[in-house]
């Protein structure tokens, strides 16, 4: 495909009028997984910033997007806002606070950065759980569907169809924030920190813009989450959540786009392609899990590239016509 | 370089696929899920899982009544079919199991749900779909309230329990001061609301109000603060584990009873065993909407279905919890009649009065402004190493109620 300029540009405009054409004929159950898999490429996406490309082991991304999907329940059910407002404001909020789970980053790192995170983590899901004049604690949140220019956005399709431009725009933004000088910053505080900081580049900067980033995409997915959905209580942000989110990454493949959209893929469509066999269901889902860890250390990215089912990504801009001015 | 052209030709393929998997197929019969000789209910909940204990030993009661029921010649010459689904006790994941039961396996009727928020996040789903649904055994009272036309259950919602604890509370001779050991999650907070606000009437006080975790293995903390209050009743809203955990410590520090629990400490035997034997569980009481303890005379029709259709399955009180609402959905597919369709289904139940509820305790009385169909609970305790009914000193409600 880097030969064929053209094929690139135009595989994902094909890839979205195929989902949307796909979209006409698909039943509710069908739908509602393909919502699922789009709001977790955002989520996947927003994590592999920090653990795959800034090389952050940090454990907090699924009470983030807990905050995500809270803001955007409790600002359209309880404030009153319009839900085109609390969705960008699911992904603010939660980057300021991710933001602020960027301080121990400062100081830590590997399990003791995890440790604090989680710690982190946990306390997001206790206030949740316990703020109950303002969360509703465990009894949950609903979120009513929204309006678009008087018609109400109700059901999967039309979930979809907000979904759909939001996955494809964070997508597009991702790639641009990785192929700027910030993303090659989010590389180099990964290598070496005291490499990056001797090279111009200010680590507790760009730390701090990294946990942002991640958390803002958290958020986004959490609200897109909770308008799926419909309902959310505190307990859907908790390990089980977070567990799901490092394995959509590290399946996937980190340090790679293409590799937060086939981990989503996977695990969001495997659960539901094991449903008939209900009494082997966790046995497969986990052999499935360890196998692919095992045989494609860099994920399921990793082969498909070496065999060249997918292209190259190298972070930065016009890079291939670069390479061809050699 | 042709090699790459796999990537747009996939991502089409993909695409056609998920269309021809999604595609809506017509429905068999005029009326979704029914046919000439069958008619298709769906069933879901926490088949695998961390509380997958809510999962099967429930369901299997209720299908041990469809199962009967078909054995029977089944109704107006149809068979009722089950299709079960996995929902983990996941909102997300029981979402997608409803909507695969509808969209994919055409179901007539829902009959699940044993985990209150994962219930309560399929709830917009059967109404937008106009699909019956009848609650298995979650207790959240906002799944059906408030009423609407789809949404019915016969498990007593948490509100019930917590107001029945209360009552029996009052009923006791000097007892002034009230202790509360909770969890915090939406199953413990549903009773706790109701508890809460008989409390609030003159004559009791809360001298203590203390939170413990879930999967706690110390309650040291809590039994201290309770014993400095000194109350003269504690009421504990805690799941098995837990509450033996509570009465296993509170023993140790000397914490004097009676002890109230909910409806979830049903089986006293299984309590007292995990809180060290009978002795710590002594002056320890709790609401039941089964009729009797497992093994008991009133418990041995309800038993013996149970082991026919599932030998491997050890009876206990959870098994028997879906039964009451596959009584429900069979006496009403009955009066429906032979021309069945949803709306008759609808109004069959809707029209229930005095229906025997099998294992609980009530009779199912179901109207068009009250689809909680069973209200009424015993209280019960352990005497001589065995668990029994106060019914001979404490009146417990109309069981028609």
């Amino acid at each position: 495909m880097e030969r064929l300029p053209w094929l690139r540009r135009l595989f994902p405009f094909v890839l979205i009028l195929a989902l949307l054409a796909a979209s006409q004929v698909m039943d509710n159950y069908l739908q509602y997984i393909v919502n699922l898999v789009l709001i977790y490429v955002i989520i996947g996406i927003g994590l592999n910033f920090l653990l795959g490309f800034a090389g952050q082991f940090a454990f907090a991304h699924a009470a983030l997007m807990g905050i995500g999907a809270y803001t955007a329940a409790l600002l359209t059910t309880r404030v009153g806002l319009s839900f085109w407002l609390a969705l960008p404001l699911s992904g603010v909020v939660a980057a300021v606070i991710g933001a602020g789970a960027a301080l121990p980053a400062m100081r830590m790192r590997r399990v003791y950065l995890a440790l604090v995170t989680l710690a982190f983590a946990q306390l997001i899901i206790w206030v949740l759980i316990n703020w109950n004049a303002v969360t509703l604690g465990t009894d949950g949140v609903d979120l009513r569907a929204p309006y678009l220019f008087g018609w109400r956005m109700r059901g999967d399709r039309n979930t979809f169809y907000i979904v759909l431009p939001v996955t494809v725009f964070l997508y597009w933004l991702a790639r641009r924030v990785l192929e700027s000088h910030v993303g090659r910053a989010f590389i180099a505080i990964r290598e070496n920190e005291i490499v990056a900081r001797s090279n111009g580049i200010s680590v507790a900067w760009t730390k701090t813009l990294v946990f942002a980033l991640s958390a803002f995409y958290a958020g986004i997915g959490g609200g897109l989450y909770a308008l799926a959905l419909g309902f959310i209580v505190p307990d859907s942000f908790g390990l089980g959540q977070l567990t799901l989110h490092f394995s959509i990454v590290v399946l996937g493949g980190m340090l790679s786009l293409y590799g937060a959209v086939i981990g989503a893929v996977v695990l969001t469509t495997l659960p539901e392609f094991l449903r008939d066999v209900q009494a082997l269901q966790e046995i497969i889902y986990g052999l499935v899990l360890m196998v692919v860890i095992l045989v494609m250390p860099q994920g399921i990215v990793g082969p498909l590239k070496r065999f060249g089912i997918l292209p190259r990504e190298v972070l930065a801009r016009n890079w291939r016509r670069l390479e061809r001015r050699g | 370089m042709k090699r790459y052209r796999i990537l747009p030709t996939s991502a089409l393929a993909l695409c056609a696929a998920l269309a021809l998997m999604g595609a809506r197929a017509a429905p068999a019969a005029a009326e979704e899920g029914v046919t000439a000789d069958t008619i298709r209910v769906g069933m879901f909940g926490p088949l695998t899982g961390p509380v997958s204990i809510y999962g099967y030993p429930i369901n299997d009661g209720a299908l041990a009544v469809y199962k009967a029921t078909n054995d029977a010649g089944g109704i107006n010459g149809r068979k009722i079919e089950v299709i079960q689904e996995d929902d983990a006790c996941d909102p997300a994941k029981s979402r997608a199991a409803v909507k695969k039961l509808i969209s994919r396996d055409h179901v007539f009727a829902i009959h699940g749900g044993s985990c209150s928020g994962a219930t309560f996040a399929t709830r917009d789903t059967m109404i937008d779909e106009e699909v019956p649904f009848m609650v298995m055994a979650a207790t959240l009272d906002k799944i059906s309230l408030p009423v609407n036309r789809y949404v019915y259950t016969t498990t007593p919602p948490g509100t019930s329990d917590g107001a029945e604890i209360v009552r029996f509370i009052r009923s006791m001779p000097n007892v002034k001061r009230v202790g509360i050991v909770r969890h915090v999650d939406e199953w413990a907070n549903a009773k706790m609301e109701s508890i809460n606000a008989s409390l609030e009437q003159p004559g009791l006080t809360v001298v203590a109000n203390e939170v413990l975790d879930r999967n706690a293995t110390d309650a040291t903390t809590q039994v201290l603060h309770l014993k400095a209050a000194k109350p003269d009743v504690v009421i504990f809203v805690t799941y098995p584990a837990e509450g033996a955990v509570f009465l296993r410590d509170a023993r140790k520090y000397d914490l004097a009873g009676p002890f109230i629990g909910t409806n979830g400490v049903t089986d006293l035997l299984d309590l007292a065993q995990r809180a060290g034997g009978l002795n710590a569980a002594t002056d320890v009481y709790a609401t039941a909407f089964v009729a009797g303890p497992v093994g008991s005379p009133a418990m041995a029709a309800s038993t013996a279905l149970l082991k026919k259709y599932y030998p491997d399955d050890r009876p206990q009180s959870v098994s028997f919890y879906g039964m009451s609402g596959a009584y429900a959905v069979v006496d009403a597919l009955r009066r429906a009649g032979p021309n069945l369709t949803r709306k008759a289904f609808l109004d069959a139940l809707e029209s229930t009065k005095n229906l025997p509820a099998g294992p609980a305790f009530c009779k199912i009385n179901i109207t068009p402004e009250n689809h909680q169909g069973c209200l009424a609970q015993q209280m019960w305790t352990l005497r001589d190493g065995k668990i029994v009914a106060l019914g001979e000193t404490w009146s417990p409600t109309n069981p028609t109620n």
